[in-house]
């Protein structure tokens, strides 16, 4: 240790005003060289004094390339190195030493991030979005043209794979670097199953009931293509976001669909007409029974009552009849007369009194 | 520098260069061969460090990773005469790199080459499907159909016997077609030995055909059509056959609304109808009836002295009916018998 001290120095630790901590030497570069002159002895051997300071300077060098390959893995990501071009491990999260170039190589890449793949469009910042019909337009199976606009879910599974079997030139407007195969390979798989799995439905299906179908279908086939081809990718899912009819004809289809409100439309005022029209109906046939019922019973009732009372006369008047039918008589004159305009005519000729008109 | 040290280090840097050319690395993506002059040495198929004699052997490294090679995207004519826009891809892999060396030299030359033969294996494969095999799910089967007959390279019989010696005899594939067949087919291993032996029927033509990989040292892992699209020019008619389509299917679904309007319509005002008819025909006979019980309540008692009903029903009605009318009466009448005698009558 005396050794060290005599050749480095002795460093004195201060606190200057400025907070932190500092460290200074209390021998100068210039003492620092004489003293490893002087204290590691083959360098003294050396026949000359500034080979002493190339061979420091390499040692230096040494040092510092070495120190070059230390390197940290964050817990997202994953590093796969190589020793002279050979794959030797991956590395997980923490700080690792790997010999550096040219040596060593190493890939450090972040793997548990979901990425995507937007097929058929193209997003351009916030909530924009630029179609890409060359991309989106399709055949079904039934010699349609439908529009899907789809997003693909994928993650790094197997880095080694993903680094080192697939040649794809890339994609640069996704920062997709060339050799990675979410590049070209991973659009042409996509496109290749969206295709082959709509090819084989009808237009209107697409459009409505079977887009869940779809989805699964693709990313199975997808992954069966990706597995195929070793991408080391593992494909989590497939959205497909719009599915519509070319523009060129979504006139028409939007017309099919106004049709069939209309249809409802005019069923549904058909239904309330006959929701509305069918108890009026009834109300106004209970209207009639019951005002015949009405009659009936009021009918029978008076019939039953004059009987009664024409009865109960008769036991009356079959005690005197003559009196009794005199009584009535002149009873109802009483009655009747007042209200009658009178002639009474004495032998007399009645002619001239009835204001008849000859016919 | 004194002059002691100089070739030193002189030295030491030619030391160092000899070394790095004796050297060389094999990536974990590429293989290698090594020529010396020109002529093959060695090949590297694993990755790591390498070594050679230096300044003599000459190293060529190519891509062992999957490549791909684009079919540009052409207009074929199917079995069903139907003009489809076929845009296909092909992946392959170097194998043998020597062989790879030796027939295609590179990679540029191999996308090319590669891409001829899948060009024209799709063609002849196309031409006999009808476009409804290539958009559906028969996609599948005609392109593991392609995959299988790119990867094999046909030879001449001449160059079969110059093979043989070279060959498995697994690596030989024969198809052949008679005079009556429209296509070849692959032959079972009875008829293979036939033909190796020359002893097969003559009639037949055969084609010979060996493994890509032991020609080019290429195999086709897989061959996709991307895209079995219209051709462009069609485009529009299809567009125009979708729109009549549609408008078939909105013509209908107004011509539905319409037939249902009318029949719910027309099914409630009869049940409208129907209820009010029976309502008014039980109406009809509940009055009937009901004037029937009066009659026969009514008949109990007017039996009893027919003449006295009438008396009292006259009465009745007189007194209902008769006000307000004029009446001429007799002064002889029965009423007025006190009017101008008091006597009682006699009898």
């Amino acid at each position: 240790m005396e050794f060290l001290k005599k050749t480095f120095g002795v460093a004195k630790q201060y606190r200057p005003p400025s907070g932190g901590k500092r460290e200074e030497y209390d021998i100068s570069f210039q003492e620092f060289i004489d003293n490893v002159k002087k204290n590691i002895p083959f360098i003294n051997k050396l026949p000359n004094g500034n080979k002493a300071i190339i061979l420091i300077g390499l040692i230096v060098l040494v040092v510092i390339w070495a120190a070059s390959g230390i390197y940290t893995v964050g817990p997202d990501q994953q590093a796969a190195v190589r020793m002279f071009g050979k794959f030797d491990s991956i590395q997980t999260n923490g700080l690792h030493w790997w010999w550096p170039g040219p040596i060593g190589q190493k890939d450090i890449v972040v793997v548990t991030a979901t990425r995507q793949l937007e097929l058929g469009f193209r997003s351009e910042g916030e909530e924009i979005t630029k179609p890409v019909p060359y991309e989106s337009l399709m055949i079904t199976g039934d010699e349609n043209i439908v529009d899907i606009q789809a997003v693909i879910q994928y993650k790094i599974s197997d880095l080694k794979k993903y680094l080192f079997s697939v040649d794809d030139p890339g994609e640069a407007d996704r920062n997709i670097e060339p050799g990675n195969p979410d590049g070209v390979t991973l659009r042409d798989i996509t496109e290749t199953a969206l295709r082959q799995v709509v090819g084989k439905r009808k237009i209107d299906d697409v459009l409505t009931t079977q887009k869940g179908e779809v989805q699964d279908e693709v990313l199975l086939l997808m992954k069966k293509l990706s597995a195929q081809y070793n991408t080391g990718l593992e494909l989590i899912a497939v959205r497909l976001q719009n599915v519509n009819p070319p523009s060129q004809v979504q006139d028409a289809f939007d017309d099919v669909t106004r049709a069939r409100e209309e249809r409802d439309r005019i069923i549904n005022l058909a239904d309330a007409y006959k929701a509305s029209e069918l108890p009026r109906a009834i109300g106004e046939a209970a209207k009639i029974t019951e005002a015949a019922n009405a009659f009936k019973q009021g009918r029978i009732a008076r019939a039953e009552g004059e009987s009664q009372g024409f009865i109960k006369l008769l036991e009356a008047y079959e005690k005197s009849p003559d009196v009794t039918r005199q009584r009535l008589y002149l009873e109802m004159v009483e009655r009747v007369f007042p209200e009658f305009n009178k002639y009474i005519i004495n032998e007399g000729n009645i002619l001239p009194l009835l204001d008849i008109e000859p016919n | 520098m004194n002059k002691k040290t100089t070739p030193l280090i002189i030295l030491l840097i030619i030391i160092i260069f000899i070394a790095l050319q004796s050297v060389f690395t094999v990536d974990e993506k590429e293989v290698a061969i090594v020529t010396t002059f020109g002529e093959y040495k060695a090949s590297y198929i694993t990755p790591g460090l390498k070594t050679k004699v230096p300044f003599v052997d000459t190293v060529t490294k190519f891509d062992k990773r999957l490549q791909r090679v684009d079919v540009p995207p052409e207009t074929i004519l199917t079995s069903d005469k139907k003009r489809i826009r076929v845009d296909a891809y092909a992946r392959y892999k170097i194998i043998n790199p020597l062989l790879f060396f030796k027939t295609l030299t590179d990679e540029t030359t191999a996308d090319s080459r590669i891409g001829s033969i899948v060009s024209s294996r799709l063609r002849e494969e196309i031409a006999q499907d009808t476009q409804d095999d290539l958009i559906s799910e028969r996609r599948e089967g005609v392109m593991s159909y392609v995959t299988t007959t790119s990867n094999l390279f046909e030879i001449s019989y001449d160059e079969v016997y110059e093979l043989e010696n070279n060959l498995q005899y697994k690596d030989l594939y024969f198809y052949v077609k008679s005079p009556t067949d429209s296509s070849f087919s692959p032959v079972d291993i009875d008829q293979k030995t036939l033909i190796i032996s020359n002893a097969f029927d003559p009639t037949y033509e055969i084609k010979y055909f060996v493994p890509l990989q032991n020609i080019w040292g290429v195999e086709i892992i897989d061959i996709r059509i991307k895209r079995a699209d219209f051709p462009d020019e069609v485009e529009s008619s299809i567009f125009e056959r979708m729109m009549a389509e549609r408008f078939e299917k909105s013509s209908a679904y107004r011509a539905e609304g319409e037939q249902k309007d009318k029949e719910i319509r027309a099914n409630v005002n009869k049940e409208v109808e129907i209820t009010l008819e029976t309502a008014n025909g039980y109406a009809a006979f509940t009055r009937g009836e009901g004037e029937a019980l009066a009659i026969e309540a009514l008949a109990v008692a007017l039996k009893s002295d027919p003449e006295f009903y009438g008396f009292v029903r006259s009465l009745e009605a007189y007194e209902n009916s008769l006000a307000g009318s004029t009446i001429i009466l007799d002064p002889t009448s029965e009423l007025f018998r006190y009017l101008e005698s008091y006597s009682a009558p006699p009898k």
